[in-house]
Order: C-alpha cells, then structure tokens, then sequence
C-alpha cells in the first residue's frame, strides 16, 4: 500500500482513474486497484446479503474486478462519478443484473484472481457482522464506512508506533470519540502518570492527526474533495440510521 | 476468531452513543461516534471545541501589570488578542496570547525568540508591527500595532468587497510580502483572516510567521486554525507534503486563493474554473494572474510578489474592465431631471473661481489655448506657400484639440470639485478616453460645419447642443457619441437660454479680444469656468465617474464605516512646482499675446501705408498738392510744377484732378510760368472752375506785373461775365 501524500489539492486517486478514462494509463490502473483492494469488502458484503454463497460471492466478486480493471465499466456510469462508493455499487448491480446472471461464471471470472484477497477473513468478518435486517444497500454503505474507519485507525496506530508512541496511542485512542468537552483530562493524566498538559497535547494531537488521515481517507474515493464533509454525513448517516 | 465469541461480540453496543459495535474491527472503537467526532468542527465558534481557553481579562491584567487590558477582541487557533494601552506610552495596542501547549515543544523558546526577533524587523505601512515578545508564565505573547479595523473576512462577510476593491487591496498585500520576503520572512499563513484592513483603507497583514513558530515540529500540523475540519485551503501543495521546507512561493500560492476568493466569493477547490467565468464583472486578464499564482508546481508560479503587483496594478491603471458605461441609463437619468439653467449665478461662479486662484488657471488656460492655436495654425510652418497649409494645419489641430480642449475640461472640473489638480490633469485628455474626445471633437466639427453649409441655422444649433460633448466624454466616461447625443437632449430642452447664455460666453471672449487680447486669456479661464459650473448643475452628481483616472482611485471605498467624501486639499508639493509653471506660462502667454498684437497692428499698419501709396495714388497726389496748395511754399521750381502738372494731369475723377490742376496753375502763376499756367488751365475738366482757376491764375499774374500775360489767361475765360470782371480788374 504506498503512503498516501496528504495533497488534498492534488489529484485524488478516483480522480486519477476518471481522468485516464478508457487509455489506460499507468497510473490509473495502479489507483484503481489501490481503491479495489481498500473498498473490496463492502463489496462483498454487498453480494453476500444478496443471498449468493460464499464460493459464489468470492467468484463473483473476483469476476466483477476483473472486468472492472479491464476498463470497460468506467463508461456509461456518469451519475455516479463523483464517488467511488457509489460508482462501485452502481457498476456492481449492473454487473449482477446483465452479467452474472446469465453469463458462465466460470468462464468470466472462476479462474482469474485479479486480487489476492483474504477470502477467510471475509467470511468470518460477514458472520460476526450483527445479524440485522439491513437492506443490501444499507449494508454496503455501513461496511463501507467501517472499512474506511480502519483504513484510518490503522495507519493512525501505524504512525504512532512509528514514532515510538503505541503505547500512548493504545491508552488514549478512545478519546478519538468523546466530545473535545467531554474529556476527562485530569483523571487521564492520573491514569497515565502524566501532566495534565502533557495529556492534554497528546490528545490534541492525536486527535487531529486522526481527523487529516480521514479527511483524507475519504477525499480519496472523491473527484472532488471539497465533498469530503458531504461524504462523512452520508456514511454517518449510513451507520447510524436503521434499516 | 470463533462462531461463539463472534456471538457474544454482538451484543456489543457502544456505551456513548449506544449503537451496535462491530466486533473484530476498528479495534473495539464505535464506528458512529469515530466518525461524529472526525468530522466536527474544532474550530473555537464552539467554546468547548476550542483547543486553548483563553485566560479572562482578570489574568491578562494581572499577568500584564504594565498594560491596561481594555478588551478581548477575540481569539482564534493561534491564540487570543486583546485591546490593551500602554500607559506610559499612552498607545493602544494588541495583546496576543498563543497557546500554552505550544511553549512544550523541545527548542520552542529559542525558535520563538529567533522567529519574533525577525517579525520585530518587519517596519512596515502594510505590516502589523511587533513592538515587544516574550513568555510570561509560560504563555508566550507578542505586543503588536492596534489595527482599528476589520478584516477580509469580515468585510467579504459584510459583502463590502468587490472586485474593484480587490484590485486596490492586493498590491497592497503584494508589497507587505515581498518587503518581508526581501527580509527573508515567509508569513506561510495568508488567509482572509490575517489580512486586516483599518478604517483609511490600508492593508495591515498580521501574524506574519507566527506558523512557524507554532509549527516548528514536525508533527505540528497547521490546520488546527482552520475553519474546516483542518482544510487547508489556503496552503500551497507543498505546504501540505513538506511543511518544512516552504518558500516564500507558497505564500503566492495562498494569495492566489485569496485573490480568487476575493473576486468570486468562492474558493478554488478541485477542478475551479478562472475568476472571469464566474463573475462577469473580473476582468478577463486577471484569470492569467490567478491561475499563475495557483500554480501547484511552485516553479510555475510567479517567483516574485512583486510580479503579481505589478501584473494587477498595469491591468488596473490600463482598466477597460469596466464595460463601457450605459450611456443610455446615465442620460435617462438625467434627462429625467428637473434642472435650471442661471447664467448669472455660473458667470459669477466662475469669475470666482478664477479670481480665486488667478495665476494657475489663467496659466494652465493659456498654455492650453496657446498650444491649440499652435496646433491649428501649424500646417502654415510644415507647408506654407504650397496651397495646402489650411488642410494639414487644421489636421493637427483636430487631432490633439479635442483631447486638449477635454483635458482643460477636466482641469477645470476638478478645481471646482475641489479635487486636487496638477499640469497633468490639463493634459489628462491624452491619457484617458483620447480616442474618443478626438472623435467627438472631430465629428461635431465636421457636422457643424456642414450645418453652417447647408443654411448656417442647423450649424448654430448643433453648436450650440454639443456644448457638453467633451465633459461628458472625460468625465463621465461616455463614448463619443453617447455623450454627442446627451448633450444635444439635455441642451435642446433650454435650447433658447442656452443660446443666450453662449453667446454671452463668446462676447465676453471677444471684448477679451478686443483688449489688445491680453484679456482674451482672463476672458477664456472665466468662459470656461462658468461653462463648466453648468455643466455641474446639470450633469453634476450623476453616476460616478465610471472610468475614474488611475490617480483618482483612493482605497476608501473598502472600509466598512464609509470615511465622509471630503475633497483632497491640493498637495503642498504639487503646489510648488505647479505655481511657478503656471505663472511662467501665463506670463509668456501674456507675452505672446502682445507680441501677436504688435505684429498684427504693425502689419495692418504696413498694409494700410502700402494700400495708400499703391492701390490708392490720387489721395497720396491730392495731399501732395494741397500742401503746396497751402502757400507755404512760395519759390517753387518749375521742375516742381512740371511733376506736379504731370501727377495731376493722371487723376482719373473730375473733381480732385481740377483742385489739383487749379493749384498747379495758381502755383505757377505766383512762379510766373505762364505756359505750365496755361497747360493747367487747359487740362481742367469743367469749365465753371477752370474759370476760377484762370481768373486767380490772371490775378496772380498781373501781381507779378505780368499784366500781358494775364490779360491773354482771362480772355481764355468762356463765361462773359466773368471774363469782364477779370479783365476790368487787370485794368485797375
């Protein structure tokens, strides 16, 4: 996975991959993938609420990305362009209604493995997900959400341990989700045998590293990332609306 | 991970907001409340989002006893500011607090220290200067220049800021960067929130560095002020991946956006399209200096502040930005006026003004009219004797007269708007809208020169309606034949008085004239005065003056308590060098003037004297001979008589040619020349007076004792009567 640049300005990786369009240019091909690879998840979900085995979902999946990264799925899917999360789902149904059906799936995608993905860990990460009503949809955007979510926590924990902070970072990481208000920073710096300014820096800064790494975790999957606080209200909602 | 623990996992619910937490992921953490809180706004609108509390006046005081602390003004992520007094200096001054938790990093003090030693260099007009730093208490501070004012951000918020305004306000900010550039100091912080503009107009830019200060670690970010969710969206690209190693390139980045922002009201994210397409009114040049500015690749921007000023200020000094003013709307309004034309009263004005400031406007009038009468009578010096002289001298004229005659306009204009004038502005006409007051002064001409062709009255009244036509064009920026038609509507509605009241102006010109004309050149200024007095009274306060000269332009118009339009005192140092001038010219006018005079009356005179000898010999003759006539001259020669007898004998008309002839003979008569006598006599033409003439010439004769002589005139008498009376004479 390479390290993201941080260049909101810049060019976003869904915007690589709309720019190239159908010529295929370098560049796009290993976006894309970068985004197929982060976002392969929900997607499965997706198929697996959909009623399809596991042996059929991970079949059908894998086809879909093959002919996903074949190129042919970026034209006539203008609406949706401006995020990967709904561009993806958009291309998906299509593939499942006009392809899949009635196409050999064996031929199209049972032997090609375009990604190497973790197939056990997605079904055991399918089992556990809470056994609730939603809808596919609903469960594809509230995977997603999580998937993202990761992505962050991930590479935030990453970055503290690189600094030699994995320690603090494991003692204060649940203060990413408590109000600025709300945080008890005298019984924290108590717990943590530190100064009240001290803990107080910490958080601080953990918590706005925290907040850049999503902004741009989220601007990635955008043609435009002045949508990102529009894209954190959707996949709030997605999390905490019902079915 | 098991079928039974995934069960159990379930269950689960976060214990804040009480959704369902998935288990195995996000390391326990509620998916929901991550998200809630990544996306808040941090940005101190909330109090308890604020990262730094800042202490209440109370603590400022007492931390600060040498300061009296009047306000807070308000506070943002780099700290908090309040309104303070030194006593001892009796200065107000801004109190900025930073953040206690940025006195923690290893090396801050020194990097404050050095950073704030540089900031305190930066002496400025545009800069907020930095009077004092320090830590107190370890909350480090900085005593700064109190800006009374607003910032850019307010006033975009208060919808003060337009794209004129935006053309006044960043080469202002140009100059505070590139000064502080030239110091070696990157602000790396430019946004509408540092850009201070006080109640005159003037740009202050503040927090200049205080970034880096605050930023020095690298894991110290600088999007903790921003207002979105840590955005930078006035950070260079280079800001964001290597936020040590900045130059002053990014702030030319970050005053693009703010210069785009400015002109559109928009920020420009993603794919933005060039400030003209979203404004009509930005003007279509300003795109290129916008998109350079915003250049990502720092080697493709401007390299210099300094290049974005002079860039804007050559597009805003060379302004066709403006569309062309409606001069449709302008004369509605106008002509929908109830106006009154008092002659009197613009008479009396203008006599004012000028006597009010003699010499500078008798001066700058007559070097103006000299140099037109120059021009029009100038085709005689590139061409004279070839025939040709009127059409190129009058060539010349109407090139350069219409811009003269608009730029005498506008001189006077602003003497009587109070505003300050210079030679310049006399001359203005060739900078600003030439074009059209030489097609207007053109036009006109030819047009009221055919009307005057065709029955002289057409030609009066278009004289007459175009009046106006110059000032409006210089003034009001109208083209040419906009401002030809409001003239023409606005003077035919008083068309009589309007007659009266320029010939009235043209008789005062002329007994100006007739003053030897020395007082043509006090006659002209007072004309062009009151003319421009009623064009006052009638055009006067309508629309602004839409194409203003680049002089002209004054930041006022982007402060939000609107600064009473007073008129700018004529500057003292224009003053100086404007007072001689004019002086110098209005004497060489004057000079001018009596030498034209001289030569004038000296070559009427010449004429006159040729036309008497040459064109006129009877009356030189008749003079001649009427002095000899006179007697004085008793022994004249007959060589004498003989030129006399011979000029008067060439006399055409009857009468003078005998008063000549009867002197000739009495003349020579009393020379006793009896046959020049006799030819005289002969040559008379009627007989009446040659009888006289030979009588006398008798008498005179026999006076000389030539008695046989004139006894032979008077029997040449015809009439009898007069012969007996001749002869009984003789006789006695």
């Amino acid at each position: 996975m390479t390290n993201a640049t941080g260049d909101i300005f810049a060019t976003t990786r869904w915007t690589v991959v709309l720019a190239a369009g159908q010529r295929g240019a370098p560049q796009a091909d290993i976006a894309l993938e970068e985004l197929c690879r982060t976002y392969w998840y929900p997607l499965y979900a997706y198929v697996r609420r959909h009623g399809h085995s596991r042996e059929d979902a991970e079949d059908l999946t894998q086809a879909f990305f093959a002919r996903l990264l074949e190129k042919n799925y970026l034209d006539g899917i203008s609406s949706e362009k401006g995020k990967f999360r709904a561009f993806l789902l958009t291309a998906v149904k299509r593939f499942l209604a006009n392809e899949w059906d009635r196409a050999n799936r064996q031929k199209r995608g049972g032997g090609v493995r375009p990604l190497s993905l973790d197939w056990q860990d997605a079904d055991t990460r399918y089992q556990i997900h809470p056994a609730d009503n939603l809808s596919p949809d609903k469960l594809y955007d509230r995977v997603w959400a999580v998937t993202m979510l990761e992505r962050v926590i991930t590479r935030l924990r990453d970055e503290s341990g690189a600094e030699g902070k994995a320690k603090l970072y494991e003692q204060l990481k649940t203060f990413l989700m408590v109000g600025k208000s709300d945080i008890p920073y005298a019984q924290a710096a108590a717990a943590l045998g530190l100064t009240e300014g001290a803990v107080r820096v910490a958080i601080h800064r953990l918590r706005r590293r925290y907040r850049e790494l999503l902004r741009e975790e989220v601007a990635q999957t955008l043609s435009d990332p002045a949508q990102a606080d529009e894209e954190m209200q959707a996949l709030f909602s997605a999390l905490t609306e019902g079915p | 991970m098991s079928e039974a623990e995934a069960d159990q996992n379930m269950g689960k619910k976060c214990p804040k907001c009480g959704g369902p937490l998935p288990s195995g992921v996000l390391e326990g953490l509620c998916p929901a409340c991550l998200l809630k809180e990544g996306a808040v706004n941090d940005t101190g609108t909330q109090p308890e989002a604020a990262p730094f509390q800042p202490p209440g006046i109370e603590e400022v005081a007492r931390l600060f006893p040498q300061l009296e602390i009047l306000a807070f003004i308000g506070q943002g992520g780099m700290g908090a500011v309040y309104k303070a007094r030194q006593p001892a200096l009796d200065r107000v001054v801004a109190l900025k607090i930073l953040p206690p938790q940025t006195a923690g990093g290893p090396g801050f003090v020194e990097r404050f220290n050095r950073e704030a030693r540089a900031l305190a260099k930066l002496t400025h007009p545009n800069i907020v200067a930095v009077h004092e730093f320090g830590q107190v208490n370890g909350l480090p501070f900085f005593i700064m220049e109190y800006v009374d004012g607003l910032n850019l951000r307010q006033l975009e918020r208060a919808g003060k800021l337009s794209p004129r305004e935006a053309l006044q306000i960043v080469p202002q900010i140009c100059e505070a960067l590139q000064f502080a550039h030239d110091e070696g100091v990157v602000h790396r912080d430019i946004k509408p929130e540092n850009i201070l503009v006080d109640k005159k107009g003037r740009v202050k830019i503040a927090d200049f560095g205080i970034a880096k200060i605050l930023g020095g670690g690298p894991d110290v970010a600088l999007t903790d002020t921003r207002g979105a969710i840590g955005t930078p969206h006035y950070m260079a690209p280079e800001q964001v991946e290597h936020p040590t190693t900045v130059d002053h390139r990014a702030d030319i980045f970050s005053l693009g956006v703010v210069f785009y922002e400015m002109l559109t009201g928009e920020l420009p994210l993603g794919k933005f399209a060039p400030p003209s397409s979203r404004k009509v009114e930005v003007d279509v040049r300003l795109d290129d200096v916008v998109l350079r500015a915003l250049e990502k690749d720092p080697e493709r921007r401007y390299q210099q502040v300094s290049q974005v000023k002079t860039a804007v200020d050559t597009i805003a000094s060379t302004a066709p930005s403006a569309p062309p003013p409606s001069g449709e709307a302008l004369a509605r309004e106008i002509l929908a006026r109830d106006y009154e034309l008092n002659i009197g009263s613009c008479l009396r004005r203008g006599w004012a003004l000028v006597r009010g400031d003699f010499w500078p406007i008798v001066g700058i009038t007559a070097l103006i009219t000299v140099l037109s009468f120059i021009a029009h009578s100038s085709g005689a010096v590139f061409s004279s004797g070839n025939g040709k002289t009127t059409a190129e001298g009058s060539v010349l004229g109407i090139l350069i007269g219409g811009p003269l005659a608009g730029g005498l306009y506008m001189f006077f204009l602003k003497r009587i708007r109070g505003e300050a004038t210079t030679v310049d502005t006399a001359f203005s006409g060739f900078s600003n809208r030439f074009l059209h007051l030489f097609l207007g002064s053109f036009v006109s001409l030819v047009l009221i020169v055919l009307g005057f062709i065709c029955c002289i009255l057409p030609g009066i009244y278009l004289g007459v309606a175009w009046t106006f036509t110059l000032p409006l064009i210089i003034d009001k920026g109208l083209d040419f034949w906009s401002a030809m038609e409001l003239s023409r509507k606005t003077v035919t509605r008083h068309w009589w008085k309007f007659l009266g009241f320029v010939i009235l102006l043209l008789l005062l010109r002329l007994a100006g004239l007739l003053v030897f004309l020395i007082g043509f050149f006090i006659a002209m200024p007072i004309f062009k005065a009151s003319l421009m007095y009623a064009y006052e009274d009638l055009f006067g306060g309508a629309m602004q003056t839409t194409n203003p000269a680049p002089t002209m332009v004054g930041p006022s118009g982007t402060v939000v308590q609107a600064i009473p339009a007073k008129p700018p005192p004529v500057p003292n140092g224009t003053w100086k060098w404007l007072a001689p001038v004019a002086v110098v010219t209005a004497v060489l006018g004057l000079i001018a003037a009596l030498i034209i005079t001289i030569a004038v009356v000296t070559h009427l005179g010449g004429e006159r004297r040729d036309r008497d000898t040459a064109a006129r010999p009877v009356e030189g003759i008749s003079t001649v001979v009427d002095t000899a006539a006179s007697g004085e001259t008793h022994k004249i020669s007959r060589e004498t008589l003989r030129g006399r007898l011979a000029a008067a004998s060439v006399i055409y008309e009857s009468g003078p040619k005998d008063k000549s002839l009867a002197a000739v003979a009495a003349d020579a008569a009393k020379a006793g020349e009896v046959d020049l006598v006799k030819d005289s006599l002969r040559q008379m033409y009627e007989t009446s007076r040659r009888n006289q003439a030979a009588r006398e010439s008798a008498r005179l004769l026999a006076g000389r004792g030539l008695r046989e002589q004139a006894i032979e005139i008077a029997q040449s008498i015809n009439e009898s009567s007069i012969r007996d009376q001749t002869l009984s004479e003789l006789a006695q």
